[in-house]
Formats: structure tokens, C-alpha cells, sequence
């Protein structure tokens, strides 16, 4: 504004440059390297990648797979998160403060070692349930198998979906459902007259973000589908660039492009159902009062329905890998299992070179990128939100464009984009391709805080005297910090857990926590899985507490916002 | 220090098209008086004073404080002294008190920013603060005072830098009726003591009028008139303006004749007498509007005091039936029918009578509150 247009212009034109860059940039090079000779590096013109992968025979049932698995898994996610929003925010419900975590603690689990965690009690040889089973005579369930990934895969994404549900819920005034009871109807037909329609584009929403999460996750299809020769894209494109002598990166990004281009248009249609959705659903203070249903004589079997999802969401899994860290082979627990504990898994993870290493890096990465993240995501939210201008509508979709990057995906991008640098091997790569990759996930928080900032705020701080700089730091800064700490945390834990890029971009020197976990669960050294898999959950779990504890003590020092 | 606004254009385009929000304005704003920029919300004029303060970057125009130039776009020379430059104060809307400072904190900010000596900065503050009677407020959170008192802490905050011009917008709309008007008396005096130059945006006639030396009225993105309170109430040159400042009946009619000190207008009502506008033909048409506090209403029967003249009392007399009543305490507001076409006349009526629905009153109006639009 003023005389700092150019240097506004300036500031603007950067941020699209880095964020184009990071985004962008691995896309193209994608495309590029997909049409090229050879079979790391980018050459000649071909079109023999397309021909050779699309032409393979097994294509057409790792594309059956990956649609069941993707809607399987965002049917089971958005029904379950439905369900728990409303027992959470309309009935009597019991265990509510638990019901009201649930999403929020499971966050803190690693995909990959929830999905170890499965393997452990359900794989079809020697997992502890079924083992259980077995000698109760009950047969065996095998999570090796489609239905096993989408159920697993449905229950780590419902923390996705239930927010996105809660944000449409919290914001519905129960006295739309009231009137429909005062009109005659029950409650059943008030559900599914009322309730469901005007949850519509939010559950769309929430099919649309879950889908576009399963299309790209790594981890539970290469835990749960690689053994029982289950694959859907993402572990055909794992398998082209980790079977073999030579990798083959350009059949790789061949089948990868068309994964990013479905997601990129499930992608702007979450971005349509959600702009949609925020318009029709307005947060009003007024006379708002959510209407308690009691569930009468369902109140408590309900209540403990919810508390054993709360098990087999966090309790089991955790309880799990940590038994399984002190007992030197799969056994269901026993007296003769416990008189056996060891100590031996631990002391491997922790004198072993590889993994410290890759606990330092994983470290590095998390609270680093984390940092780095939240400062470009500060000033890109800040210019979304605050400039109308058509720089800051490109940076907004170039920021939502990442949302829709498959990591093992975008990662290979991003290989041959930095391939040619100093930075190629380095810790940096994996920093830059981490930050790209879950770049949204901080602006979305950011932008809604920038948004409750009345910007009369700044402006009395420019007619005070003073300058862009110091009002950012003084005022802008201060008064977002709320928002800020959560979207570090957030990225902090997407970062301690990251899996897909770093799958294809860490090499010797540069291993982390996930990829040697990863290993291990290739190499079925279950012990190692287990330990590594808890000091992966309980990093993120002190990471969010110190973050949370920061937040709250922020939060008391400063007085109650007025307005 | 005067500000100059010379031909000031602003448009905002959105994605549902262009909205010219100032057409080519121009206004001297005198130094050391109080203006008011008043008008309907969508007039322009908070835009005005946002383009004064460089929150706003107009499309073309000049901006000017004494000889300075601050914004100008014309031609091939361009100035934009960005906003922290200006050396304004201003107060806000929302009053704009940052929560997360204490209120010497929130005071003492124009101060840091332009880097005085942390003595002289204490000094100021408590000055500031004492002249809005916020003493021992210092040390309290912004947050934790009442509207009023952030309200002045805003005030305290724009003045405390000893600008030679101040802006305000609206800055009383967020408090109640009673506070307001409290304060409203407050800022009348404590500017009449400061006598800088305030440019004060409202879109309250009563605020308005109270407060300036000119009042400035705005509509469309353009000025509609100017001119002293007095000037603007009493002899407003547009219908538009008659309106903004309230409480009047519109009769169309046509000039009959001139019997000084009175013009003679035919209306729907009858043959009314009218302030004498010798500058109008007969054979003219005219808008006749009317005031309430210049219709007087009697019952029926009571015999009235004579009014101005005996002429004129016993000329603009009629007799009308109440069509509907509202209690509103001090008065009665009624709307009468009256004359051969039953044109609607709102009159207020004395809360003592007893009045009715239905009942017939007489209404005398005074020719001098009669007044004559071309």
C-alpha cells in the first residue's frame, strides 16, 4: 500500500517464485522426466514409459484395488466420523471429553507404526488375535487382504474426516432439527430429512479429502498389501523404483502422473464443496444452542462403543508395540511370555549407528522444516488473506495445489529437480520436498486466523508510524501466534512421521525414522518395528505437548480477546 | 494545517464488477475547525478519509496537507507517502485497541515507532492519558475496560503524538445511546481545546450537526452540499439532504404568488403560505417541505393560539384525521390525513392530550417552517 506498492509487488513475486518453485517445480519435472530416455536422469524424447507401464497386465487390477481401497476407506472414515460428531455434539453421550480427543490424540500415531501395530495382531501367521482366535477355535482374520488395508486405512483418516464433519456440525443450529420434531417427525426421519441434507457438502467434502488421502498413501498398502500381494498405484510405483538392478523413475512418474492428475481435480473439488459449504453455513454467536437428544436407554451401550473405538484407536496399538519392543518373538501375552521380556530390541535401536542417526535426522527435519514451514506459510497466509490482488489468488492456488501431492509421488519429482544440485543427498532435499509437500496443512489453520483479525488492527499501527515490519512484529505476529504454534505442531507431526517422500529421497547419510522403520517392517524384525515405532509416537507426543503447553501459557498471559 | 482533496478518484473492483466509490472529489478541509463527512453507509466517505490517512490508495486525484503533498496521481508525477509516514492521528471504528497490549503499551506505540527517548515517551503517555481522564488505567490490560474507556484510550492513542491532523470514523457507533451522547459532549470539547484539524466520518445527523464547524454531506461517492450545521439544517439546497436530516412531510405544489414576507403555493393539502422565495415565478413548480416541530395540532373545538401573524395563522389551517398513533413517550407521532386528497402529513402530538385513532384534530402550520425546493 502507499509507497511500498513496489516493494509489495516485490515481496509477492518472491512468494510465488519459492511457493511456484516448490510446487511446481516437481510437478513439471514429473512430466518432463516421465517422457524422457533412460532411466534415472532426464534425455530424449519418449513415449516408451507411457507405452510400457499402461500396457502392463497388471494394471487394470492394481486399478480395481486402488478404487476399492480409496472409497472403501472414505465411506468407513466419513460414516464413522458422522456418527461420532453427532453422538458428540447433539446427545447425552457419555465419556464426551474422551469421544472429543479421540480424533485429536490418534493424530499423534504414526501411519506406518499403526499399521505395524495390525500386522502384529492380525497378520494371518502369527498375530497375536489370531493366534487368540485360534485357540478359541474362531478361524482367522486376515488384515493381508483389501478389506483389512481399507479398514485400517479408514480408521486412520477419520481424524481427517471428523474435522471436517465438526466444522459443518458445530456450526448447524439445532433448531432446524427442532423444528422438524415440533412438525411431527421423529427422530429417525428428522436424520435422515434434516441432519444428512444439510451435512451434504460437508460429507462430500469428507469422502473428496479422504479419497484424495488413500489415493496417496504409502504406508498402510505396503505394510498390510505388499505380503498378501495386495497393490494399489502407490506400491506399483514403490515396486518400479525399488525392484530390479535399476530403478526405473520413469515408468515410475508415467503411471504417477495420471495419480496427480485425478487428485488434482479431487483436490479443486474439495476446494468448490468447501467454498460452497462456508457459504451456506454461517457461525453465528446468536442464539446459538446445541439441543441435547438423550439416547435414553442407548446412552450407555453407545458410550462404550465409542470407548472401545477409542481402544482399537489408540490403546491397542500403542499397548501393542509396546509389548512387542520387550518380548524376543510374537506370543500372545502369557506368563511365560513376561518371564521372557528383554530389553534387546531397545538396546539394538539405540546402539545401532543407523538408527541414532536416524533419530537425529528425523529431529532435524521435524523441528526444522517445522520452522521453516511455518515462517514462508506465515507470510504466504498473510498475503492470501490481506491482498485481494491477482499475485495473491496464484499463491493461493499454488499452495492448494500441494494438497493434492502423493508423497512417493511428488518425491520422485522432486528427485530430478534437485538431482543436479548440491543439495541432492543432502538433509536439505528431504527438507524442501517435506515443506512442499504439507505446505496447506499450515496455511489452512493460518489463513482462518488471519481471517478473525480485524485488519483495523494494522491499519492503526501504519497510521501510528509505523512500517510494515514493525507491525508484523508488533501486532500482526503477536496476535496470531495461537495459530501459528498449532500449524508448527501440525507440521511437526507430519514431519516426525513423513514416510513418502522420504522413501524416495533418503539415501546413506540421510535415513530416517520412518524409512528404517519401514525396513524393518520389510525384514518382519518385529521387535525392532516395535521400539522404533514408540519412539516415533512418543517424539510427536512431546513435540504436540510442548506445543500445546506453549500455547496455553501464551494463552494466560495475554488477556481474553474483546470482540 | 487544511487538508486538500483535489478531484479524488477511487473504484473498487470486485468479482460482481466495479464500484466507484469517489467520483472525482474535491473539498478543502479548513485547519484547525471540525468537518464532519456526513451520509448514508456506502456514501464514500469512510473511503475518503482511509484515501487522507494513505490506508487507501486512490485512482487518481491529489491529496494535500497545508502544502505537502501526500498522494497524487496525476500525469506522470506520482507521490504516495505511505500511511505511517503521514503523521496522522486517527481512531477507529472498532477503536483498533491491539488485546494483546497493555493501555500505556497500546498509548505509548506511535511513540516507540518513531523512536523517542523512553522518558519523553512516559511523559507523553500519561499526559495523553490524563487529558482522557484514564489515569491509573496504565497498567490494565486493553481489553479489560469498558467500550467507553478503549474508546478514549483510542483517542488517547491518536492524539499523543501531537498530530496536526486528526481523523475519526464513526467512533462512537459502537457505544450506547447514553454514552454516547456523554461522549459526544466530551470530543466536542476536548476539540474545541485542542483546535487541530478533525475530519470526523458519521453517517448520525444529530453527531453531525453537534460536533463540526462544516458539515459536508455525501451521497454516491460525491459531495451533495456544505456548510455550517445551521446552514445544512435550515437551508439546505437539496431534497436528498432534507431527508438525511429527518422529521419532514414533502408536498409537490406549484408558486401561485408573492404577498411578502410570504410566496403562496398551491399543494395537495390547499393553499399554503410559504417562506417568502421571490427568486421563484409563479406558474413554478416547487417542493414544499415541512417539519414536524412546525405543524402545532390542537383538538377540535380548543381555541388556538394565534400564530406568527393573524394573516398567516388563519391562512395555513386545516382540519385532518388521525390515521395512525405511536406512543413514543415524550409525543405521540402521528399521521394525519388531511385536505380534498387526504395527503399524509406525520405530526408529532402532545403526550397529554388524549388522542384516538379516527379522532379529527387541527393543524396549524407555521408559513415560516414552510419551506420551498426548486
Amino acid at each position: 500500500m502507499g509507497g511500498g506498492n513496489r516493494r509489495t509487488t516485490l515481496a509477492v513475486g518472491l512468494l510465488i517464485l519459492i511457493v511456484g518453485g516448490l510446487t511446481l517445480g516437481p510437478a513439471l519435472m514429473l512430466v518432463v522426466g516421465s517422457f524422457s530416455q533412460g532411466l534415472g536422469a532426464i534425455g530424449t524424447f519418449t513415449l516408451d514409459k507411457y507405452a510400457r507401464v499402461y500396457s502392463d497386465p497388471r494394471l487394470s487390477q492394481v486399478l480395481g484395488n486402488t478404487v476399492v481401497f480409496s472409497l472403501g476407506s472414505a465411506l468407513l472414515a466419513t460414516s464413522l466420523a458422522l456418527a461420532l460428531a453427532y453422538l458428540n455434539f447433539r446427545t447425552d453421550i457419555p465419556f464426551r471429553g474422551i469421544l472429543h480427543m479421540l480424533p485429536i490424540v490418534s493424530m499423534m500415531i504414526p501411519h506406518l507404526a499403526f499399521a505395524a501395530s495390525w500386522a502384529l495382531l492380525l497378520n494371518p501367521n502369527n498375530g497375536m488375535l489370531n493366534l487368540l482366535l485360534r485357540q478359541l477355535g474362531l478361524g482367522r482374520i486376515n488384515i493381508y487382504s483389501l478389506p483389512g488395508m481399507v479398514f485400517i486405512e479408514g480408521l486412520l483418516d477419520l481424524p481427517v474426516a471428523y474435522l471436517v464433519i465438526v466444522a459443518a456440525m458445530a456450526s448447524f443450529d439445532a433448531s432446524l432439527e427442532e423444528a422438524s420434531w415440533v412438525s411431527g417427525r421423529s427422530r429417525r426421519q428428522t436424520w435422515w430429512r434434516i441432519v444428512l441434507p444439510m451435512l451434504r457438502p460437508a460429507i462430500l467434502a469428507s469422502i473428496t479429502l479422504v479419497i484424495i488421502r488413500s489415493l496417496s498413501a504409502f504406508a498402510v498398502p505396503s505394510v498390510l498389501g505388499l505380503p498378501g500381494r495386495v497393490e494399489v498405484l502407490t506400491t506399483f510405483i514403490y515396486r518400479l523404483i525399488s525392484v530390479g538392478f535399476v530403478p526405473d523413475y520413469g515408468r515410475a512418474a508415467a503411471v504417477g502422473i495420471s495419480v496427480l492428475g485425478v487428485a488434482i481435480v479431487l483436490v479443486y473439488l474439495y476446494r468448490y464443496l468447501t467454498a460452497r459449504s462456508e457459504r451456506f453455513v454461517t457461525i453465528s454467536g446468536k442464539g446459538y444452542r446445541p439441543a441435547i437428544t438423550s439416547l435414553g436407554p442407548w446412552r450407555w451401550p453407545l458410550g462404550v462403543l465409542v470407548l472401545l473405538l477409542g481402544v482399537v484407536l489408540i490403546a491397542l496399538p500403542v499397548l501393542v508395540l509396546l509389548y512387542t519392543s520387550f518380548i524376543p518373538y510374537i506370543m500372545v501375552p502369557s506368563a511365560e511370555a513376561f518371564s521372557q521380556l528383554t530389553l534387546r530390541h531397545w538396546e539394538h535401536v539405540l546402539s545401532d549407528s543407523l538408527s541414532l542417526r536416524a533419530l537425529r535426522n528425523s529431529l532435524i527435519l521435524a523441528l526444522g522444516g517445522a520452522t521453516v514451514g511455518i515462517v514462508l506459510s506465515t507470510f504466504a497466509s498473510y498475503v492470501i488473506v490481506r491482498l485481494r490482488t491477482r499475485g495473491s489468488a496464484i499463491l493461493e492456488t499454488l499452495t492448494f495445489l500441494s494438497f493434492s501431492f502423493p508423497g512417493l509421488i511428488i518425491g520422485v519429482g522432486f528427485m530430478w529437480l534437485l538431482a543436479r544440485t548440491d543439495l541432492y543427498g543432502t538433509l536439505w532435499s528431504l527438507l524442501i520436498a517435506y515443506v512442499a509437500t504439507y505446505l496447506p496443512y499450515a496455511i489452512r489453520p493460518l489463513t482462518s486466523t488471519f481471517i478473525q483479525l480485524s485488519k483495523d488492527l494494522e491499519d492503526a499501527s501504519a497510521v501510528s508510524g509505523a512500517n510494515f515490519l514493525r507491525t508484523f512484529r508488533r501486532v500482526v505476529v503477536p496476535l496470531a501466534l495461537p495459530g501459528i504454534l498449532s500449524g508448527w505442531t501440525l507440521m511437526v507431526v507430519m514431519f516426525v512421521r513423513e514416510l513418502d517422500v522420504s522413501t524416495v529421497l533418503a539415501r546413506p547419510g540421510t535415513e530416517v525414522l520412518s524409512v528404517q522403520l519401514f525396513r524393518a517392517v520389510s525384514d518382519a524384525l518385529w521387535g525392532r518395528v516395535a521400539a522404533l515405532g514408540i519412539i516415533m509416537i512418543a517424539i510427536s507426543t512431546t513435540l504436540v505437548l510442548i506445543g500445546n503447553f506453549i500455547a496455553a501459557r501464551f494463552n494466560r498471559l495475554r488477556p481474553a480477546r474483546s470482540r | 494545517m487544511d487538508i486538500h482533496i483535489r478531484r479524488v478518484r477511487k473504484t473498487f473492483r470486485s468479482a460482481d464488477g466495479e464500484v466507484t466509490a469517489l467520483r472525482d472529489i474535491s473539498l478543502t478541509v479548513p485547519a484547525n475547525r471540525v468537518t464532519t463527512l456526513l451520509g448514508p453507509s456506502g456514501c464514500g466517505k469512510t473511503t475518503l478519509l482511509r484515501c487522507i490517512a494513505g490506508l487507501e490508495t486512490p485512482d487518481s486525484g491529489e491529496i494535500a496537507f497545508g502544502e505537502r503533498v501526500v498522494w497524487s496521481g496525476n500525469g506522470a508525477v506520482r507521490t504516495s507517502v505511505p500511511p505511517d509516514q503521514r503523521g496522522v492521528g486517527m481512531v477507529f471504528q472498532t477503536y483498533a485497541i491491539w488485546p494483546h497490549m497493555t493501555v500505556f503499551e497500546n498509548v505509548a506505540y506511535p511513540l516507540e515507532a518513531r523512536r523517542l527517548p523512553r522518558d519523553e515517551i512516559r511523559r507523553r503517555v500519561m499526559e495523553a492519558l490524563a487529558f482522557v481522564q484514564l489515569q491509573g488505567f496504565e497498567r490494565r490490560p486493553a481489553t479489560a475496560l469498558s467500550g467507553g474507556q478503549q474508546q478514549r484510550v483510542a483517542l488517547a492513542r491518536a492524539l499523543v503524538s501531537q498530530p496536526k491532523i486528526i481523523l475519526f470514523d464513526e467512533p462512537l457507533s459502537n457505544l450506547d445511546a447514553k454514552l454516547r451522547e456523554e461522549t459526544r459532549r466530551d470530543l466536542r470539547r476536548l476539540l474545541t481545546q485542542l483546535g487541530l484539524t478533525a475530519l470526523y466520518v458519521t453517517h448520525d445527523r444529530h453527531e453531525a450537526l453537534a460536533l463540526s464547524d462544516l458539515v459536508v454531506v455525501m451521497k454516491d461517492g460525491a459531495i451533495v452540499e456544505a456548510g455550517s450545521p445551521k446552514d445544512i439544517y435550515f437551508r439546505p439546497k437539496t431534497r436528498f439532504v432534507v431527508e438525511f436530516l429527518g422529521g419532514t412531510n414533502f408536498l409537490e405544489g406549484t408558486v401561485m404568488a408573492h404577498e411578502t414576507p410570504w410566496t403562496r403555493v398551491r399543494t395537495p393539502l390547499g393553499e399554503l403560505l410559504c417562506e417568502g422565495r421571490p427568486d421563484m415565478v409563479p406558474g413554478q413548480r416547487a417542493t414544499v417541505y415541512i417539519r414536524t416541530d412546525a405543524i402545532r395540532t390542537e383538538l377540535k373545538g380548543v381555541v388556538p393560539d394565534p400564530g406568527p401573524t393573524a394573516e398567516a395563522a388563519a391562512a395555513n389551517r386545516f382540519r385532518g384525521r388521525i390515521r395512525s398513533l405511536i406512543f413514543l413517550g415524550e409525543h405521540y407521532d402521528a399521521e394525519v390525513a388531511a385536505g380534498p386528497q387526504d395527503s399524509t402529513l406525520t405530526v408529532r402530538i402532545a403526550a397529554g392530550l388524549d388522542v384516538q385513532e379516527g379522532q379529527e384534530i387541527d393543524l396549524s402550520i407555521d408559513p415560516a417552517g414552510c419551506r420551498l425546493l426548486e
